[in-house]
């Protein structure tokens, strides 16, 4: 638990765990941010214990230069290092995935699928590219057939892998996310039963071949509407999921306390569908203050609890998140830039004493 | 013309020496110092060197890659198979699947991928030669070697697409390569694992 007052660096360390788990940003994806003024690079560094044993992680920012090094080496491919460090990412701008529009739910969902399996990466990138590339030829005018023919079949493949990874990630999503609806909402049984589904998807099964004949079809019967239009028409960039609550959409009937819950529920749902394969995400939750009335923040802490996932939580008033479990605690407090720690144990060790921050700034040169 | 460079000599060379890719100013000006140090043939073996590259290389009408004669020795070599051609995005890819040693059959280089957000389409590549070698009659398999990315595979299958009406067998390099590795880079073994593996397209 990460504790202080507003710009005082606690949502600096936490996107520290966050970019080595992703290599990203969740603020601003310009590294030069990264950078201390003055200072010719940056650098974070970790030891992580996970389902890979443990693992030395460095990434390293010099100049427009960024290096990464896994146990000292630098490692043989991304899918090495993706790996190593998982994590689910709760912020309370999240609550768009519920209320807000399609693009968002798409963001969360092609992240979660990217936390089950690393290599999807790869698929939704070469998918962008194909697309990039295909609405280039059709904005030039000069599209012909033969000459999209390529692109189609490359966006049915990639595009196809695209909806079953989503489909598969959401399909293993579904009963854990009502378990963890109804654990935080409190109540029983169905009252709060939640429903997820791809607009494009149905429940049924249906392998590669069958998805991406069906894609190619849409795709052929689209061409003429996309060439005298001059742009892309059809795939599952524009999918959407549908999230449903008491059979009714949540985007549209449920109310911000309901969103709330949900988005929460939808996360936690990310770490129990990942025990499944034997993984524990870590997970960071940002700015834990005012989400959730007093029953659901202790169901909700309850819950995290009970899981074997370590959690970051950053607040500005510990007093908001209630009784957090005894011995199972480190609470931190960040006050201009520096950690310190009022570790619960081993007890009366370290009161107030500075612990090294987890990412520091730094001239590169050794 | 020469009074630019006469002013400091050395500021120049710097110059011209850090066009290369890969080499900064700080190379540059090593480079330019460890010449000063050699014998005075030393800069004039490596200038010749570099000028009739110029001079001497064009391009083997026949595969298009690059080539101080017309046709490339490899287009002369009677000992290669000519029914067996195999397609590559640059010349380099040509050195490296013959270091693989695995193709015994002749090449072909389109000097590029398909790539609408480049302004490249197939009009932009040596596709149309390739369609007249075709249509010579000999060639009776295309083994098409492109990069394994979202641009190669798409040239790729437009290959395929506008070479199989003609009669011919059109092949794809087998993914004993990883993704996102080009063929420029990839060790010896495994091209010659993706060769062997190629796959119908
Ligand atoms: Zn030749």
């Amino acid at each position: 638990m990460l504790h202080g007052d507003n710009a005082q660096g606690k949502t600096n360390l936490l996107e520290a765990v966050w970019l080595l788990a992703t290599l990203r940003s969740f603020r601003d994806s310009r590294p030069s941010r990264w950078v201390r003024q003055g200072a010719a690079g940056a650098f974070v560094r970790a030891t992580a214990v996970g389902h890979t044993g443990t693992r030395r992680l460095e990434w390293r920012l010099s100049g427009r230069q960024r290096s990464l090094r896994l146990d000292g080496g630098a490692p043989s491919s991304l899918a090495d290092w993706f790996e190593v460090v998982r994590a689910v990412l709760f912020q309370p701008e999240h609550v768009g995935i519920i209320k807000g529009g399609p693009d968002e739910r798409r963001a969360w969902l092609d992240r979660a699928v990217f936390t089950a399996r690393p290599r999807y990466l790869d698929v939704a990138r070469d998918y962008r590219r194909a697309l990039r590339q295909k609405a280039a030829l059709l904005r030039d005018g000069r599209a012909r057939d033969a000459a999209l023919a390529p692109w189609n079949a490359r966006l049915a493949d990639l595009g196809a892998r695209v909806m079953l990874g989503r489909h598969q990630v959401l399909t293993e999503l579904l009963e854990p996310v009502r378990e963890m609806h109804t654990a935080i909402a409190g109540g029983s049984g169905d009252a709060g039963k939640v429903a997820l589904r791809m607009s494009s998807l149905g429940g049924e099964e249906e392998g590669l071949t069958a998805v991406r004949e069906r894609l190619a079809r849409a795709l052929a019967e689209a061409q003429a509407e996309e060439i005298r239009r001059g742009r892309v028409l059809v795939g599952p960039h524009r999918d959407d999921v549908r999230i449903g609550l008491e059979g009714r959409s949540a985007r549209l009937y449920a109310s911000q306390g309901q969103a709330r819950t949900l988005v929460l529920a939808l996360k936690l749902a990310e770490l129990v569908a990942a025990r499944a394969r034997g993984e524990a995400p870590m997970l960071l939750v940002d700015d834990l203050t005012s989400e959730l009335d007093q029953g659901r923040m202790g169901r909700f802490i309850e819950v995290l609890s009970g899981l074997d996932n370590q959690v970051w939580v950053t607040t500005t008033d510990p007093r908001w998140l209630g009784p957090l479990p005894d011995g199972e605690t480190v609470r931190w407090r960040l006050r201009g830039g520096a950690v310190f720690g009022e570790t619960v144990r081993p007890a009366g060790e370290s009161a107030s004493k500075p612990l090294s921050a987890a990412s520091d700034p730094v001239d590169p040169t050794p | 013309m020469s009074d630019f460079r006469s002013r400091d000599p050395l500021r120049h060379a710097v110059t011209q020496l850090s066009r290369f890719p890969g080499i900064g100013e700080r190379t540059a000006t090593r480079l330019a110092y460890w010449l000063l140090r050699q014998p005075p043939e030393v800069a004039a073996e490596i200038a010749d060197g570099i000028q009739q590259l110029r001079v001497d290389m064009g391009h083997c009408a026949t595969c298009c890659n690059v080539s101080g004669s017309d046709p490339c020795p490899i287009c002369r070599d009677p000992d290669r198979d000519t029914g067996l051609v195999c397609v590559v995005e640059r010349p380099q890819d040509v050195g490296a699947i013959e270091n693989s040693g695995a193709h015994r059959g002749r090449y072909h280089v389109l000097d590029g991928a398909i790539s609408p957000l480049d302004g490249v389409g197939p009009d932009e590549l040596r596709i149309r030669e390739l369609l007249a070698r075709v249509g010579s009659g000999e060639i009776q398999e295309i083994v098409v070697a492109t990069d394994p990315d979202v641009e190669g595979d798409a040239t790729a299958l437009y290959l395929a697409q506008v070479l199989k009406p003609l009669g011919v067998r059109v092949t794809r390099l087998a993914h004993g390569i990883a993704v996102g590795t080009e063929i420029e880079y990839a060790d010896r073994s495994s091209v010659a694992r993706a060769l062997e593996n190629r796959r119908e397209m």
